[in-house]
């Protein structure tokens, strides 16, 4: 098989090089000013629902358990990092803002990191629907406990008033930040999906006794991916804190998990792809459908309605975008590799596919 | 192969650092907010809560909206200028009002806005307010704490402002000397509304006799508080809760514990929800932004007739707040003048004095009004006109 495919280095180039005209587009779209506050404004939203929904496909989708607490572990996230915000503009540690930015969100990912584990393991012994319930149970727990904090209401720490929004956090999120967050959220995801963890998590998926009797440890692999995914919805939150500039506690209610749950099932529970593609739309589609005002609500329950008619395993089920796969195609014709291709099933033997988190933010590009 | 992508990952964090550098990612650009008043239309933008579980307030306050637009335009506009309004919905979700008045500030033509509906949403466009320059106006959000005291302003009283307001009418209108509190602590509204009459009640004289709360706001067993509330002697209970939860639970509660002196409650007391003996419900007061029977308001009258006329239905209290947050902004325009630019309007809005359905007021420093306060009494089960408190 001499030269009939890109190598695994050129594919990661070839992913790398997607990336980074997708941001090119990106930028060039905010230096020129075609892209106004408004447009940003959309772009980070969808950014931090790319975030959410692909830690929450991690859970749903490659575990296969349903949990409805994401919206938890995103206001931990948040409120860390606000108040973190909060103090060290308050103290004057780490003047530059985009210093305490990554820095504060990054805490935020690993407090809510922690409280993933600590409440994955006694979670993670149910299954199903019993995991849905607790997972909702801790979720509003969370929610009730920041809205009697003292610290966490109002203008925060000590002057803080319980059961406020929490007000004036600094806005310091930068969108070309934001998005390479974004993006090493989603490599880091697709790459541990790929991986021999990856691998076990979805042997859990499809048989938990029989991965059990081959020697995994199946506590421990959920706790990890749990606490993977709650550290990414942990960040998120920290994005959307330094975003929008106010906090309430009712972000971490269920209502707002069940959201990205739908954003999850609409993509294709599994694909990462899927869960873009569905973030970026479901952003977007509510501002697009803004044009029937009185209506919008209903035209976006419809189109959920006919897409989980029509297609009950999500737009995408379990299929990835690949960029180096199209540019073996494009390059290499081999009437034997297309067909192999053709069906659209991930096949981990092909060594470009194993790079090809890189193709997904195109799709979001042409949406942006 | 491990070190070059360290090397790969850390030359991409660089850039990442350096990309800050950048203006175009900053979501801190404040538009193009030039003059705005340009052209023959002068759009009002608005961000409100149509749908969701706030959907009622916030189509009541676009009703008003639409009502004050259509009879400014059919007595000529602002200065000339006809009037456009555009209406955005937020959902109640605080993302998706930041992304409409987004979308509102950066439209050059938007001069000013009408909303947002409830206080979780105003929280969120306060900053954005402060950052685009552009005026906005909350009808109906009273949450203390989304003052910001630069462009935020709103139409209604705030919580505090309204705890101090029952506390005079108690001491001066009612003349009791003992009075109770009984509040949600996990409600901001309830909480703050509650403690702000306990302050103001101290401050005039009166004696907080007992204070008492309950986990949240949509608890359905008081008889526990409210057994101690009718042991230490209150004359008055002051419980700030939603009409959801005092009509059905505390009021009758509290008379089935023996309880028979007054009730008083906020603002959230409109549209009580009643069951069984209407006269339990006797003695009950309540403060609030407009009364259908104010007497002492010649516009009320007015309102209604036009409102009625317009929509074949009986305004309530939001109508009544957005219809005058139009005319405010009306009033403010006028007085900023032909060319005025959003700072402008802003300038004109603040501080200024205003006549409206919903009573007379200015605007004080932090961009709440000081202003009259309606109570209304329970007859047999029905708000009846009370008294007009005025500010001090």
């Amino acid at each position: 098989m001499k030269k009939s495919m890109l190598s695994v280095k050129q594919s990661y180039l070839v992913c790398f090089l997607g990336i980074l005209a997708t941001f090119g587009v990106v930028m060039a779209l905010c230096e020129s000013g075609i892209a106004n506050s408004y447009i940003k404004g959309i772009m980070m939203t969808a950014c931090i629902a790319i975030i959410m929904t692909t830690s929450l496909n991690l859970t749903i989708g490659v575990l296969g358990q349903l949990t409805l607490g994401c919206c938890g572990f995103e206001a931990i996230g948040a409120y860390v990092a606000a108040l973190a915000s909060k103090y060290m503009v308050a103290t004057g540690m780490l003047a530059d803002p985009t210093l305490r930015f990554l820095v504060t969100t990054l805490l935020g990912g690993v407090v809510a990191c922690v409280f993933g584990i600590l409440i994955g393991i006694p979670a993670l012994r149910l299954h199903g629907d019993y995991l849905a319930i607790i997972t909702l149970g801790f979720g509003e727990i969370i929610r009730v406990v920041i809205q009697n904090l003292k610290v966490a209401g109002g203008m925060g720490l000590d002057k803080g008033a319980a059961g406020q929004a929490l007000i004036g956090i600094e806005r310091t999120a930068n969108l070309y930040i934001v998005f390479w967050i974004m993006i090493i959220t989603v490599v880091v995801l697709f790459m541990f999906g790929r991986s021999r963890y990856g691998r076990a998590v979805k042997a859990i998926r499809d048989d938990e006794i029989a991965a059990g009797a081959s020697g995994l440890n199946t506590t421990y692999l959920k706790v990890l991916v749990f606490a993977i995914s709650a550290f990414f919805a942990g960040i998120a939150g920290g994005i959307f804190a330094q975003y929008i500039g106010s906090l309430n506690p009712t972000m971490a209610g269920w209502l707002n998990s069940i959201n990205y749950v739908i954003m999850v099932v609409f993509g294709g529970m599994g694909s990462i792809t899927g869960s873009i593609v569905s973030a970026v739309g479901l952003t977007i589609l509510p501002e697009l459908l803004r044009a029937f005002a009185d209506y919008r609500m209903l035209a976006y329950s419809v189109v959920l309605v006919l897409v989980m008619i029509f297609r009950p395993q999500g737009i995408f089920g379990s299929w990835e975008f690949s960029l180096p796969r199209i540019v073996n195609r494009l390059l290499f014709r081999n009437p034997k590799a297309d067909g192999k291709d053709g069906d659209g099933a991930t096949d981990a033997a092909e060594p470009a596919a194993a790079a090809k988190t890189a193709a997904t933010p195109a799709t979001e590009a042409k949406e942006a | 192969m491990f070190s070059k992508k360290m090397i790969a990952a850390g030359a991409a964090a660089v850039m990442a650092m350096s990309l800050a550098g950048c203006s175009g990612g900053s979501m801190d650009d404040s538009a193009s907010s030039t003059s705005a008043a340009s052209g023959d239309t002068i759009t009002i933008g608005s961000v409100t809560t149509n749908s969701g579980t706030a959907a009622a307030y916030g189509e009541a306050e676009v009703k008003g909206f639409e009502l004050a637009v259509s009879e400014i335009n059919a007595k000529g506009g602002i200065n000339g200028k006809k009037v456009k309004l555009e209406s955005l919905d937020d959902k109640g979700d605080a993302t998706e009002a930041s992304n409409a008045y987004n979308k509102l500030a950066a439209d050059g033509n938007v001069l000013a806005v009408a909303g947002p509906t409830i206080s979780a949403t105003t929280a969120a466009v306060a900053p954005l307010a402060d950052q685009t320059k552009l005026v906005t106006i909350a009808p109906a959000a009273t949450s203390d704490s989304i003052e910001t005291g630069n462009y935020l302003f709103r139409t209604c009283f705030k919580d505090s402002y309204q705890g101090e307001v029952a506390a005079r009418f108690a001491a001066e209108n009612l003349k009791v000397k003992k009075v109770a509190v009984l509040y949600g602590t996990g409600d901001p509204y309830s909480s703050g509304v509650g403690e702000a009459f306990a302050k103001a009640a101290e401050k005039l004289g009166m004696e907080v006799v007992d204070k008492e709360s309950s986990s949240s706001a949509d608890d359905t067993e008081y008889s526990a508080q409210l057994q101690k509330i009718q042991a230490s002697g209150a004359e008055l209970l002051y419980a700030p809760y939603y009409y959801s939860v005092a009509g059905p639970y505390i009021i009758p509660q509290a008379r089935s514990v023996g309880f028979d002196g007054y009730v008083m409650g906020p603002d959230g007391y409109d549209g009580l929800k009643l069951t069984g003996d209407k006269a339990q419900y006797d003695k009950t007061f309540y403060t609030t932004h407009y009364s259908a029977d104010d007497s002492s308001n010649t516009k009320v009258q007015d309102f209604i007739k036009s409102y009625k006329e317009k929509n074949n239905a009986e305004p309530n209290t939001f109508a009544a707040l957005g219809y005058d947050t139009i005319y405010m902004i009306k009033q403010a325009i006028e007085k900023a003048g032909d060319k005025a630019t959003r700072e402008d309007v802003r300038n004109a809005v603040a501080g200024m004095s205003f006549d409206g359905v919903t009573g007379k007021f200015t605007m004080d420093k932090s961009g709440s009004p000081t202003k009259s306060v309606i109570v209304l009494e329970l007859k047999d089960g029905k708000p009846v006109y009370n008294t007009t408190v005025q500010p001090k």
